[in-house]
């Protein structure tokens, strides 16, 4: 009596049953969800009270729980229920039928019963599943904001790729002044020596080859620009001393134009590697010496350099751990300390309007990081500002 | 090792009582499939948790989509079984123990979880009542359907606040001519096995 008592009081389901699937004793909390009146002595199966129960099963668990002495069990999460108690809120759920965990424990091992204990899990899993519901949507704001910044990172490297263009348009009209001056005197001297009758075979050879050496020279401008621009996305390994080399050549016309001396120096102990898109460092480079040549040519106007001073020197060296770094530094006076932290943000620029969008070094660092696994930091030295690549060496 | 802080006679002890509980399992598992299953006598391990995470990389190298089922007993024999199966042995399994080659992921999940219960049950619940003690079993949980690096790294770092050696009693299920193979892990604390060690003895006094 106390038993049934105790029993009743409980806030789950209990359900006493035998190897036939007989109910010998169903609980209030029972009656109350499921409507359902049991008399233990009208030996009521379960599985007639509750067609959709899946008696296989069950026998299987009732079976082992009795031959093991220990409980089995039937889980919410992925069974759902043993037999249908409708839900029946008046407020909104998403499951029609109570989600239930259910408990098969040995009760008379010579009697051949076992108890059901039957817990109500529908809250759980709802909550369960409005978990999975926001992490879901977490993942695709998350996803659509990477999306986002991919596309802007896209448009930043592209505005960015528009300006080195400028650039060397201008770095080509430089680079061609010279040679062109020099075909047109060429056709002057041509002109002259047939009115003095100066020209013969040798003569025309002569001129002929002047020509065509300047023709090269432009030709070869052409192509070295052609090659900065080509979009090659295979990484390769590279010298950086190389690399450095070139980009002197693309802005040497530039870099002269506005009288500034440039000088590489190299103390890697043995030719160095690095492994990448080569083109990329090249951009970077483009977008350092262009800034510090801006730099020179804002100090020479103010006054602070002389007219001829200006210099940028890149050198090159081991790093402490192994990796290339690679030094581009400037006697332009060097950056605000104010300013020093934030040169890297996108659209950041101490630039006049017409002269600075703000995303150079911000594409700079972008393609350091993201492309060699590498730092960029910018600091002062006596003279101006130093910019600092560090670039791990990587395996194919 | 553990199995070397037993004396000869519990080492015997040990393995009769082993081979009557994971006897048993196997029985009542082959029994519920309907198909001819073995266990092995388990091998005896003892190691600290950081070692756990490695152990679990070497042991199942190789398998990377599966099915980690935990179940807790606890009382004076204190621990955790790991059952691990790759998915398609538990797909081949869950057929045999459902009778049904249409099955949902949640069948064999539920399959899965039953075997896992059966295991513990049988292989540590029969062995505990053999040395004349009670245990209580958790109902078994699917940790993780992914791969598996990432679960035993986050099963071993949430353990590792409460012991920091475990022992290791390892086995695997198999059968042979359904292609059907999961392996079978007990991890216990230290505590359980000093009273392993003294039930053993009680045992042995009894006879």
């Amino acid at each position: 009596m106390q038993n049934r008592i105790f029993l009743n009081s409980l806030n789950h389901g209990v359900i006493i049953l035998d190897t036939d699937l007989r109910v010998r004793f169903w609980n209030a909390w029972l009656c109350a969800y499921t409507g359902v009146e049991v008399d233990p002595d009208a030996g009521s199966r379960l599985d007639v009270l509750f067609p959709e129960v899946d008696v296989r099963t069950l026998k299987r668990k009732i079976k082992n729980a009795l031959t093991l002495k220990t409980p089995s069990f039937i889980d919410a999460s992925v069974s759902h229920y043993l037999f249908k108690i409708p839900v029946d809120k008046i407020t909104y759920s998403s499951f029609e039928y109570m989600q239930q965990n259910v408990t098969i424990a040995p009760y008379d091992l010579e009697a051949g019963l076992v108890s059901l204990m039957i817990y109500d899990q529908t809250p759980l899993l709802e909550m369960k599943q409005r978990l999975m519901g926001f992490n879901r949507e977490l993942e695709q704001r998350v996803k659509a904001a990477v999306e986002e910044n991919r596309r802007k990172d896209m448009l930043l490297q592209q505005q960015s790729k528009q300006a080195a263009m400028g650039e060397m348009i201008s770095a080509i009209a430089h680079q061609w002044r010279q040679p062109l001056n020099s075909i047109y005197a060429i056709a002057q001297d041509f002109e002259d020596a047939f009115e003095h009758g100066e020209i013969d075979k040798e003569y025309v050879s002569e001129i002929s080859q002047e020509m065509s050496n300047q023709i090269d020279y432009m030709s070869q401008t052409i192509e070295d620009f052609r090659n900065f621009f080509k979009h090659n996305r295979s990484k390769v390994y590279f010298s950086p001393v190389e690399t450095v080399k070139q980009v002197f050549v693309l802005l040497s016309s530039q870099l002269k134009g506005s009288t500034i001396g440039y000088a590489l120096t190299n103390d890697l102990p043995k030719e160095g590697k690095l492994f990448g898109y080569e083109n990329d460092l090249k951009q970077v480079l483009i977008i350092l010496i262009n800034n510090a040549r801006d730099a020179i040519v804002a100090a020479t106007q103010k006054g602070v350099l002389s007219h001829g001073g200006g210099n940028v020197s890149i050198h090159i060296k081991d790093g402490e751990n192994g990796e290339t770094v690679i030094l581009v530094m400037d006697n332009a006076g060097g950056i605000d300390p104010k300013n020093l932290e934030k040169i890297f943000e996108p659209y950041f620029t101490t630039k006049p309007d017409d002269k600075g969008t703000g995303i150079g070094l911000f594409i700079a660092r972008r393609i350091i990081e993201g492309q060699f696994d590498g730092t960029i930091t910018a600091e002062n030295t006596a003279d101006g500002a130093m910019f600092i690549l560090r670039l791990p060496h990587r395996e194919a | 090792m553990p199995a070397e802080l037993l004396s000869a006679d519990e080492k015997d002890a040990l393995q009769e009582l082993m081979n009557i509980s994971f006897g048993v399992a196997s029985s009542i598992i082959s029994d519920s499939l309907n198909s001819f299953s073995t266990m092995p006598l388990p091998k005896i391990d003892a190691m600290d948790l950081p070692q756990l995470e490695a152990y679990f990389d070497e042991k199942f190298r190789g398998i990377t989509q599966c099915y980690i089922v935990t179940q807790l007993f606890r009382n004076r024999f204190d621990g955790e079984s790991v059952f691990i199966i790759d998915d398609d042995s538990a797909m081949r399994l869950s057929s045999l123990l459902l009778e049904s080659d249409e099955l949902g992921k949640e069948d064999v999940q539920a399959s899965v979880l039953e075997i896992t219960n059966i295991i513990s049950s049988a292989c540590i619940g029969k062995l505990v009542e053999l040395l004349d003690a009670q245990i209580f079993f958790n109902p078994p949980v699917i940790e993780s359907t992914c791969h598996i690096g990432e679960s035993v790294l986050r099963l071993s770092k949430r353990e590792g606040m409460e012991f920091t050696k475990v022992i290791i009693i390892e086995t695997k299920l198999e059968f042979e001519t359904e292609q059907i193979t999961g392996y079978l892990l007990f991890l216990t604390k230290e505590s359980s096995f000093v009273w392993l060690k003294e039930a053993l003895g009680r045992f042995l006094d009894d006879l």
